[in-house]
């Protein structure tokens, strides 16, 4: 059986669609989809809220989305503020802004500045890389991200709250309060930052 | 049944591997999300592993990382069907299952050409059953029967073929692999098969 072309999602000021098969996703002003969405490219400016999950390729948001399912693709670019309420599996997460998964996020490269505040519930990657975002802003006083475990190969966090870290090279930036630290080659810490109890594997 | 489980760090410990290898394995659904059971331990909450099946796993992933992509990979281990057709001779040619059962088989069947992969993976199991000397002939036919008719409802979910036998009399049920099944004490658990197991190792011997 041939599948059918796939038709492009648009919606521009305020609107709301349902979730299926598309090609590629563009939400721009404030948009509403229910359901599931699977595409290649998932574009949303302004405020997008999903609910279901996504599946796509890449996906893009500036601005502020809110999905009440799971994620899945393959880049996730952020510039704003983006909420999961399922988990997260991309390969890599670039950006900056303020991310909340409550579930596990699940990513090859993490590469991100945090600007806001930010949760999850747990992160799980190949190699990690959370900074503070320079500059002042309006927010500029919750820059922090708030994290149950974290376990990666290498890991470097700025202003970051988390109860465990595991890795194989953990380095500790400014601003973090780390609870259990525990690593297998490597370890540093800087000066100002708090780390409670750490163990070599 | 309490399972044996292993940690994740002594996962790690064992085989050799880290985290981001786990966790990108993970990610292409090489190991299943079934199997990272949650449990609060004093240190807060961990995360296990049911022993014999992940470290099966591991290793069977580090034998054959090398020669095929994770993607690839991943289409081994799915529990979904794979997308083969074979004649009867090639399947005969093959030996994936004992020549009775493919008579057998072609005696219901009449004769058709091509055995796609739901028939295959029926016979399979009839196959496994049969081998073990767990059930007959004649019940491999009923076992063929309900595999068949019913794996296409499974959607990508585990489930377990179970051959039960009372007064003589054989029935085989399928049922979710996570679902304990209790008889009552004259009936006799012959035989619990989990179909993913098979699936892997069918689509191992296939082209």
């Amino acid at each position: 059986m041939e599948e059918p072309a796939r038709m492009s999602l648009s919606l521009s000021g305020v609107g709301k669609a349902s979730g299926g098969c598309y090609k590629d996703v563009n939400i721009e002003g404030v948009g509403t989809v229910e359901g599931d969405i699977e595409c290649d490219s998932c574009m949303m400016k302004g405020v997008a809220t999903i609910h279901g999950s996504i599946h796509a390729k890449t996906v893009h948001v500036e601005g502020k989305t809110s999905i009440r399912g799971n994620l899945a693709c393959e880049t996730l670019l952020l510039l704003g503020q983006i909420k999961i309420d399922g988990k997260c599996e991309v390969e890599s997460f670039t950006g900056t802004g303020s991310y909340t998964v409550t579930d596990l996020l699940n990513a090859g490269e993490i590469h991100v500045k945090t600007q806001g505040l930010s949760k999850v519930g747990e992160i799980g990657a190949e190699s990690i890389r959370i900074e503070k975002e320079s500059g002042r802003t309006l927010f500029s006083r919750w820059k922090t991200l708030y994290v149950e475990t974290i376990e990666g190969d290498d890991i470097y966090l700025e202003n970051t709250r988390a109860s465990v870290v595991r890795g194989r090279n953990v380095v500790i930036g400014k601003g973090c309060d780390v609870d259990l630290v525990e690593y297998e080659t490597l370890f540093q810490k800087h000066d100002g930052s708090i780390v409670r109890k750490q163990s070599k594997r | 049944m309490e399972e044996d489980l292993i940690s994740k760090k002594e996962l790690l410990d064992t085989t050799g591997i880290s985290y981001g290898q786990l966790y990108r394995w993970k990610r292409k659904n090489l190991i299943p999300e079934e199997w990272f059971i949650r449990k609060s331990t004093f240190t807060g909450q961990e995360t296990f592993f049911p022993r014999r099946e992940i470290l099966a796993r591991i290793e069977r992933i580090k034998d054959m990382k090398d020669d095929l992509s994770l993607d690839e990979l991943a289409d081994v281990f799915s529990p979904n069907p794979a997308d083969v057709h074979l004649s009867l001779q090639e399947v005969s040619k093959r030996n994936i299952v004992m020549e009775s059962l493919l008579q057998l088989f072609e005696s219901q069947h009449g004769n058709a050409k091509e055995i796609d992969f739901m028939s295959l993976l029926a016979m399979y199991v009839a196959d496994v059953a049969v081998r073990t000397g767990d059930i007959n002939l004649v019940e491999a036919r009923d076992v063929m029967d309900a595999v068949e008719t019913h794996v296409g409802k499974f959607h990508g979910k585990p489930y377990d073929l179970v051959f039960a036998r009372k007064l003589g009399v054989g029935v085989c049920v399928l049922i979710d692999s996570s679902v304990p099944v209790h008889f009552d004490p004259a009936c006799k658990l012959v035989a619990r098969i989990p179909l993913a197991t098979c699936i892997e190792q069918l689509k191992m011997t296939l082209p």
